[in-house]
């Protein structure tokens, strides 16, 4: 078996001359889950839409286990995808809908039988093969579109937005289940979604994406604890943004040192920075305290607008100073109270938890 | 790419596809009619198309009596007939849109079953109902309304009659659709603000549902101007219309250029109908 | 009377003009009598007999066969300009579209004429009767294929064919095993309106027969001519069953009344 299922070699799609996919690189380990995250229009469906045949690339090359795939239509790629809407044949029943695949493959008729139970069974649905797709409630057809695409055990399983058509719930007891399923059975998995809880809770990697192009790629505690850009500082989680002036500019990685309301800062800064350029400092709302710590490198004052309660949680929005308005989070453990509306609070964070990134133009 | 998108295309490709019934068309239909106009424009002589290029055909239509006539009556029987099945239309459709009968389907359905029989055995129909030795003439004679039999056939009305009949179930059909596509909480809202059931008709569905009752108009008016089956049973030389006066000229008279001028008339105006009927917004078949 | 009550009332008014004449056209076609009289004049079948003569069942199986061979023709080409106009786009596009309607809007009966005329232009004057016809029947049922085709085409599930290509089919598979199977009905429906509108016109054919090779309804057209007998009840009675029950069968598999909206001619 090859180490890459897929890789993805200067990946380029345009439409109407405007890239809607941008040079990507990407390779995905055999056994790996990778989630293509993104917002609408960032380019990831259209990757997905490469990798399965249904797009061709306008430059690039796509190997699948090893071999390129560019003169290969869908239907000899080897690939399963759940779809958002799950496409299944809905003149067919479930059982039927399972065996399409192996039926193309020209599987012996008593092997399909066999594998088409083995699948359902997987997925909790043995003995609903005679249903007709319609008569199946949405998370079991998501259970169906699933089996379908796992019995012709392909290179890769694509699945496209495969959640956001399930209630809360449902989604999440479906999440685990994947996840399950992908550890056991060890196939390759390329998911897209625009939902960042559902991609931090599933992946094994995480590539982001925006305009084209891969912003980040890494595991779900990098992405989230080190963005790279302040476009995933933004996308990934919630953040405050507090406005700065360069003092002294640095290397990508390096530390530099920032004018801002709170004074003079040293902080991380993940892309190069020149003197004098417009930045922002991104803090959590979780790492933001109310406190006035001498050792921490980023203070604030300002007024309490109102608290918002979240149940585990409550956010409140404290207006500045310098008159930007942040959040701070704070567990509801019934510790320190919150201070009253309108009062006068500090605001601390640690400089491990500040990065700086250049302002948007 | 291949396996990509249509199945079809992929296999027949798609210029094929398009071009094989495209090219049908323009062969067995553009192409005809417009050779048809062309010779409306062509002068005959002894029933002899010319290469002459004359407008000739179409003022001795306009200009003849006879012909004018016939070509005014086909308008005002279409009119009238337009007018007709509007008023018989819109309270059957009315009242299958809103009843709550749990036959409406197939009331529904009976209403538009008369398009399953040919005009011309349904235009049969009324001539047995019509004529001298007829229903309607034995009751006249039977209520002493008439000394002798009554004399419906052949005659104008009795054309409108006909027509009515035969273009009724396309008048429903536009109307409740239109009737169907209005919101009903526009109708509620109206109630709620104190409107009575008919208040609530005048002022709202009546004006919501003009579209409809346009577009039922234009087509039974359209689809009346060009009909033959109807004014040649229930009609006679004294109210030819356009359609038995081009039947005529092409058979009895073997007259090709007034035919086709004739025709030529016909088309102008069906096409005039529906440049109408899509200035005011009038419900029309859409692909 | 309630307003309601009232509007009751007219809706039975006019259903009452709709079946008037069908009714009157039935009951003449059991008349003992020579002349075409309603109420009728006592009970016979002698006028079913006379419709069951050769003379009248020649034009009924003529019109039987060209109706099934215009509307199998018309729906192929239905099919494919229908795929054409539903999954791709070309220029001329919108033109195509518009075509593909024109016979709907422009009188069948010029239409008739004109194919008439351009028969007799270029000599082919053997194409008359039945080949014409058929042309003809095909120009008029079009519009009503590809519509219904169309339509299927655009309320198909979304991905489908993509599911299915994924899963290893190709083209040839997808189009019989998936998008065929799911289209089937509509386009069948299409099939019944193109069956019907070619059974039950006059206007086209008008022009278009020849003796020995004349529909139904233009047979029976002419011999209004020469006066009208019961025999023609019986006739018409004939081909009014014909499409009723085909209509009875697809009802069967399909709504109709979603795909004659708005569309349709006769008069």
């Amino acid at each position: 078996m090859a180490d890459n299922a897929v890789e993805l070699i200067g990946l380029s799609k345009l439409f109407a001359d405007i890239p809607a996919v941008d040079r990507i690189d990407l390779t995905v380990a055999t056994g790996e889950f990778l989630t293509l995250l993104g917002p609408s229009g960032c380019g990831k469906t259209t990757t997905l839409n490469m990798i399965a045949g249904f797009l061709t690339p306008d430059a690039g090359t796509i190997r699948l286990a090893g071999r390129s795939v560019d003169r290969l239509p869908s239907f000899r790629r080897d690939i399963g995808i759940v779809f958002q809407d799950y496409a299944l044949f809905p003149h067919m029943s479930v059982a039927d809908n399972v065996a399409f695949g192996l039926k193309m493959r020209r599987v012996a008729k008593p092997e399909i039988t066999r594998r088409v139970a083995e699948a359902l069974d997987l997925v909790h649905l043995s003995g609903f093969g005679e249903r007709r797709p319609m008569a199946l409630s949405g998370g079991q057809r998501q259970r169906v579109a699933l089996a379908r695409a796992l019995v012709i055990q392909p290179t890769v399983l694509l699945l496209d937005e495969p959640l956001s058509n399930l209630d809360l719930k449902l989604r999440e007891e479906m999440r685990l289940e994947i996840t399950t399923l992908q550890r056991r059975l060890g196939i390759t998995m390329i998911m897209v979604t625009h939902d960042q809880g559902e991609a931090l809770a599933v992946s094994d990697r995480i590539a982001i994406m925006n305009k084209g192009r891969i912003e980040q790629l890494g595991d779900a505690h990098s992405v989230y604890e080190n963005p790279g850009s302040r476009f995933v500082a933004d996308f990934i989680g919630q953040t405050n943004f507090v406005p700065g002036t360069v003092r002294e500019g640095t290397q990508a990685g390096g530390e530099c040192t920032v004018t801002t309301e709170a004074g003079n800062l040293t902080l991380l800064a993940p892309q190069a920075l020149q003197a004098g350029a417009k930045v922002e400092i991104a803090v959590r709302p979780e790492r933001l305290r109310f406190a006035t710590a001498a050792d921490a490198a980023m203070q604030l004052s300002g007024t309490v607008l109102r608290h918002v309660y979240l149940g585990d949680h409550t956010e409140t929005h404290v207006r500045t100073t310098a008159g930007s308005v942040v959040v701070v989070r704070t567990g509801n453990h019934g510790e320190a109270p919150l201070p009253a509306e309108n009062d006068t609070v500090a605001l601390a964070a640690a400089a491990a938890d500040c990065r700086v990134f250049t302002a948007p133009a | 790419m291949i396996g990509a998108g249509d199945p079809a295309g992929e296999l027949i490709g798609p210029r094929l596809m398009v071009a094989l019934p495209a090219a049908f068309l323009l062969l067995f239909f553009v192409i005809p009619n417009a050779f048809l106009l062309t010779t409306s424009f062509l002068k005959s002589e002894d029933q002899v198309l010319t290469n002459q290029v004359t407008l000739q055909n179409f003022t001795y239509l306009l200009t003849k009596p006879i012909y004018l006539t016939s070509i005014l009556r086909s308008f005002w029987i279409s009119a009238l007939t337009g007018m007709l099945v509007v008023l018989l239309a819109y309270p059957l459709a009315y009242y299958l849109a809103r009843t709550a009968n749990r036959w409406r389907g197939l009331l529904i359905g009976i209403a538009l079953a008369p398009l399953l029989a040919s005009v011309v055995v349904r235009t049969y129909g009324w001539w047995v109902i019509l004529n001298r030795d007829g229903p309607i003439s034995d009751l006249a004679r039977a209520f002493a309304l008439s000394r002798g039999p009554l004399v419906l056939l052949p005659s104008s009305l009795a054309i409108v009659v006909g027509l009515t009949h035969a273009l009724l179930p396309y008048g429903v059909l536009t109307i409740l659709s239109a009737i169907n596509g209005i919101n009903p909480s526009l109708e509620r809202a109206a109630m709620s603000l104190g409107a009575n059931r008919c208040r609530t008709f005048l002022t709202v569905t009546l004006p919501l549902s003009i579209h409809g009752i346009a577009g039922a108009f234009l087509l039974a008016f359209s689809l009346s101007v060009s009909a033959y089956a109807t004014p040649a049973i229930l009609g006679g030389p004294a109210t030819a219309t356009m359609a038995t006066r081009i039947y005529d000229f092409l058979t009895s008279l073997d007259d090709w250029s007034l035919g086709a001028a004739m025709a030529a008339i016909l088309i102008v105006t069906t096409m005039l109908i529906l440049f109408v009927g899509s200035a005011v917004g009038a419900r029309r078949a859409s692909l | 009377m309630k307003p309601w009550h009232a509007l009751c009332a007219v809706a039975a008014a006019v259903y009452l003009f709709i079946f008037a004449p069908i009714v009157v056209t039935a009951s003449v076609s059991f008349n003992a009598g020579n002349l075409s009289r309603f109420p009728p004049v006592g009970f016979s079948l002698r006028w079913w007999r006379e419709a069951l003569d050769p003379r009248w069942l020649q034009p009924l199986t003529f019109s039987l066969e060209l109706a099934a061979i215009s509307a199998i023709i018309a729906t192929l080409l239905g099919l494919l300009l229908a795929f054409g106009l539903v999954r791709h786009r070309f220029p001329g596009r919108d033109l195509v579209a518009t075509l593909s309607l024109g016979p709907l809007a422009l009188p069948a009966l010029v239409t008739g004429i004109a194919l008439l005329q351009i028969l007799n232009m270029a000599g082919i004057d053997a194409l008359y009767g039945f080949p014409a016809l058929v042309i003809g029947h095909v120009v008029i049922c079009l519009p009503f294929t590809v519509r219904t085709a169309a339509i299927s085409l655009q309320a198909m599930p979304a991905r489908v064919e993509q599911a299915a290509y994924s899963l290893g089919a190709t083209p040839i598979e997808v189009l019989l095993r998936v998008t065929l199977p799911l289209i089937k009905s509509g386009v069948f429906a299409g099939t019944v309106f193109a069956f019907i509108q070619s059974f039950t016109d006059y206007s086209v054919s008008l022009f278009l027969t020849k003796p020995g090779a004349s529909t139904i309804s233009v047979t029976i057209l002419g011999f209004l001519d020469y006066g009208f007998t019961p025999t023609l009840a019986s006739v018409a009675v004939i081909t009014l069953i014909v499409p009723l029950a085909l209509i009875a069968i697809v009802q069967h598999y399909f709504r109709v009344g979603d795909f004659i909206y708005g569309s349709g001619r006769h008069g």
